[in-house]
């Protein structure tokens, strides 16, 4: 049986999430919460925003990941 | 002796989870990747996340304060939200139950804020009883856990 057969919803989330940043590094990626799917990729966030926003207006919850830009040590 | 156990898998090598953030004028939820940061006072995002949940940071309506970060000052943008933690334990999208919701609260959108994660700041934090993080260094897609008693 795969592996993702036993997996969280949460673990699934984190991976499918890590997959579409590494796929699309410089973009904005909103994935459907319920299958995980890619919904829209933007380099541009006023884009992606508009395609969130069309999202929850069709009763899917829009998942917004971006992989960080910056490899400099934070210190926060 | 206090309530629930939650084990979180972050997001790539930072404590980074993802939580629903709740829309108070439509009670929506978008899902967005923030950073645990004890360091931090107050729970931010960029200000280009406004739009996402269909905040105006130009309407004249909108209040604004300064910010001090380690890059210096910044205007930041106050809406008001509500955070849910998502269900860790859950197998699919549809038996989740939301484990904790905060209160409807004011949430910085920051202007130079240059990171691609929210920051779940001490103001959402010290409504939990417990939050502990734990490297996990030998797994693939996550460098560390957090673990959040409610």
């Amino acid at each position: 049986m795969p592996i993702h057969c036993f997996m969280t919803y949460y673990e699934k989330l984190i991976r499918r999430a890590s997959d579409a940043m590494n796929q699309s590094p410089r973009s904005t990626v909103v994935l459907d919460a319920e299958n995980l799917n890619i919904l829209a990729s933007s380099r541009s966030p006023l884009k992606a925003a508009a395609s969130a926003r069309k999202a929850v207006e069709r009763g899917t919850t829009p998942v917004i990941v971006e992989k960080a830009r910056h490899q400099e040590n934070w210190i926060l | 002796m206090h309530g629930r156990s939650l084990l979180y898998p972050c997001l790539g090598d930072s404590p980074t989870l993802f939580v629903n953030i709740i829309n108070t004028r439509t009670k929506r939820p978008q899902i967005f990747q923030m950073l645990v940061d004890s360091g931090a006072s107050r729970t931010c995002l960029p200000a280009n996340r406004a739009a996402f949940l269909g905040h105006d940071n130009d309407d004249h309506r909108v209040k604004t304060t300064v910010v001090q970060g380690v890059g210096g000052k910044s205007n930041a943008f106050i809406h008001t939200l509500s955070f849910e933690l998502i269900d860790p334990e859950g197998k699919t999208w549809t038996r989740l139950t939301p484990p904790w919701r905060s209160r409807v609260m004011p949430v910085l959108f920051v202007e130079k804020m240059e990171t691609q994660s929210g920051i779940l700041g001490r103001d959402v934090l010290s409504l939990w009883h417990r939050t502990c993080f734990c490297p996990t260094p030998k797994s693939l897609h996550s460098g560390w856990t957090v673990e959040i008693q409610i």
